[in-house]
């Protein structure tokens, strides 16, 4: 059973998935990422900022799915790697994402581990290639 | 006003092929490679050319004082849809950008830097970004799909504090059938298969751009430091540059298809920029694009003062580091052919 997101869905988010803009709540400073109606720290729902986040963090928790678990959209791209890692990151804004983590072996993946943002085809759906964010060891 | 480079950065991924897994796959590797890049399951054109342009950023340039966005591939992620819009929404960059898309040959990414150092020559903006990624296919059964790599560059032009100033260009077409092309709705490259033919085409084309160039701007071979002619294939452009009178240490600097293979529409711009990497103030680059059978387009730069930055991801950085290898059955997959 996959999580079919439609393309209308997904359009709502391109900002947010292509460049990682999130919510800066401007009664108590934090920042919404995926963005919400309301505050989710607060519960302010009517003073917000759009907050360009870095794309750095670090791996605050990890999993490897094995191919056979991935969601049907994944399937072609989990036949080819047979297991791939996806992350909990803390981004240094604060908010926790999950995303796939690339450019690594899954013997390397650590908690704890500095990463940051890259973006790759997710996957594609009627043949709409849906792009967004995922992370890799930070390079510098 | 003077308008040239204030920033660059080149993007290789990290997978790479051998030599070796050709011969062993097929009995032969056709092409003069020793290794070549090769894209993620999850890459594509378009998400090279966002890396590449990220590095490039990292001049200080903000993405909102970019007003002019030159695209160039010859393997753009769908075949009629502009890839402006998503690297623009990728990148920050304002909605009101200028962008030109260019992807008729792999000299696409040598038209898509004219084309912005026209559109600031003209007034027509301050700074411009200028992207150029490709991973060219091919049926896997054919000799031409053995050297193709794949690889992204990026430019920002200004008008100040430049790395390097364009001091001149030009461009030639013509009529040579037969020479590398794609027939309409296929997604693989094919040519008529005799080398002769390509090189005579290829030879004709560049020859004719660096020497009218150099005549235009009354150069030698000697008034240069460096010689970039986009490659082709391992020889044909070390043969060209002998011929006018350039010497290996000229060449040898803009060399990466030993180690990419050919990555398109980028290729060239790749090359200037492993140059660049190395070049000092008062230096003089010369470049020639090649457009397969059809075109070819010469560049003259001059290294003026600007420094590069630390620690910048260089492309010999990229050639080097951080490499993981592919067997050939993997490759298959990964380029999707299987």
């Amino acid at each position: 059973m996959g999580a079919h997101i439609s393309i209308p869905m997904y359009q709502r988010a391109v900002k947010q998935r292509y460049r990682l803009v999130g919510l800066k709540c401007l009664k108590c400073g934090k920042i919404n990422f995926p963005p919400k109606a309301g505050c989710k720290y607060c519960g302010n729902f009517d003073q917000f900022e759009e907050a360009q986040l870095s794309g750095k963090g670090k791996v605050y928790s990890y999993t490897i799915i094995a191919g056979a678990g991935a969601p049907p959209e994944f399937s072609e791209e989990a036949a080819y790697r047979r297991f791939y890692p996806v992350v909990l990151v803390e981004l240094d804004e604060g908010p926790r994402i999950v995303a796939q983590l690339v450019d690594v072996e899954k013997d390397q993946v650590e908690i704890g581990m500095p990463v940051e943002l890259v973006i790759r085809r997710i996957y594609t759906e009627e043949d709409v290639i849906r792009y967004g964010y995922k992370f890799r060891p930070k390079k510098d | 006003m003077a308008v040239g480079i204030v920033g660059y950065g080149a993007y290789l991924p990290r997978l790479r092929i051998t030599k070796k897994e050709y011969q062993q796959a097929w009995g032969n590797c056709a092409a003069g490679i020793k290794e070549k890049t090769v894209m993620d399951f999850d890459e594509d054109a378009l998400t090279m050319g966002v890396e590449a342009a990220k590095e490039a950023l990292k001049c200080g340039i903000n993405p909102e004082e970019i007003e002019i966005l030159c695209w160039a591939s010859t393997n753009p992620p769908y075949q009629e849809k502009m890839v402006s819009g998503a690297a623009a929404v990728m990148l920050g960059l304002r909605e009101d950008v200028i962008a030109t898309e260019h992807g008729q040959s792999i000299r696409a990414g040598s038209e898509a830097l004219l084309t912005a150092w026209a559109f600031l020559s003209a007034g027509s903006g301050r700074n411009a970004l200028v992207i150029a990624a490709d991973a060219p296919r091919a049926c896997p059964r054919e000799s031409i799909e053995h050297g193709l790599g794949a690889g992204g560059v990026a430019y920002i032009l200004g008008t100040e504090n430049l790395i390097a100033e364009i001091d001149g260009f030009n461009s030639f077409v013509n009529e040579m059938l037969g020479e590398r092309f794609r027939p309409a709705g296929d997604n693989n490259l094919r040519d008529i298969g005799v080398r002769a033919f390509t090189f005579a085409s290829y030879n004709q084309l560049v020859t004719r751009a660096l020497q009218s160039l150099m005549e235009k701007l009354g150069r030698k071979p000697s008034d240069y430091n460096y010689l970039v002619i986009q490659e082709i294939d391992g020889r044909s452009a070390k043969s060209v540059a002998k011929k006018l009178g350039f010497d290996e240490e000229q060449l040898a600097p803009g060399l990466l298809y030993e180690q990419t293979g050919d990555t398109g529409a980028s290729s060239a711009l790749l090359s200037l920029a492993a140059v660049l990497d190395q070049s000092k103030p008062g230096e003089k680059i010369l470049l020639a694009a090649y457009g397969s059978g059809a075109g070819s387009m010469a560049v003259s730069l001059t290294v003026t003062g600007a420094p590069l930055k630390e620690g910048r991801n260089t492309v010999k950085k990229q050639l080097d580091e951080n490499i993981t290898y592919l067997g050939y059955a993997q490759y298959l997959q990964v380029k999707r052919y299987i």
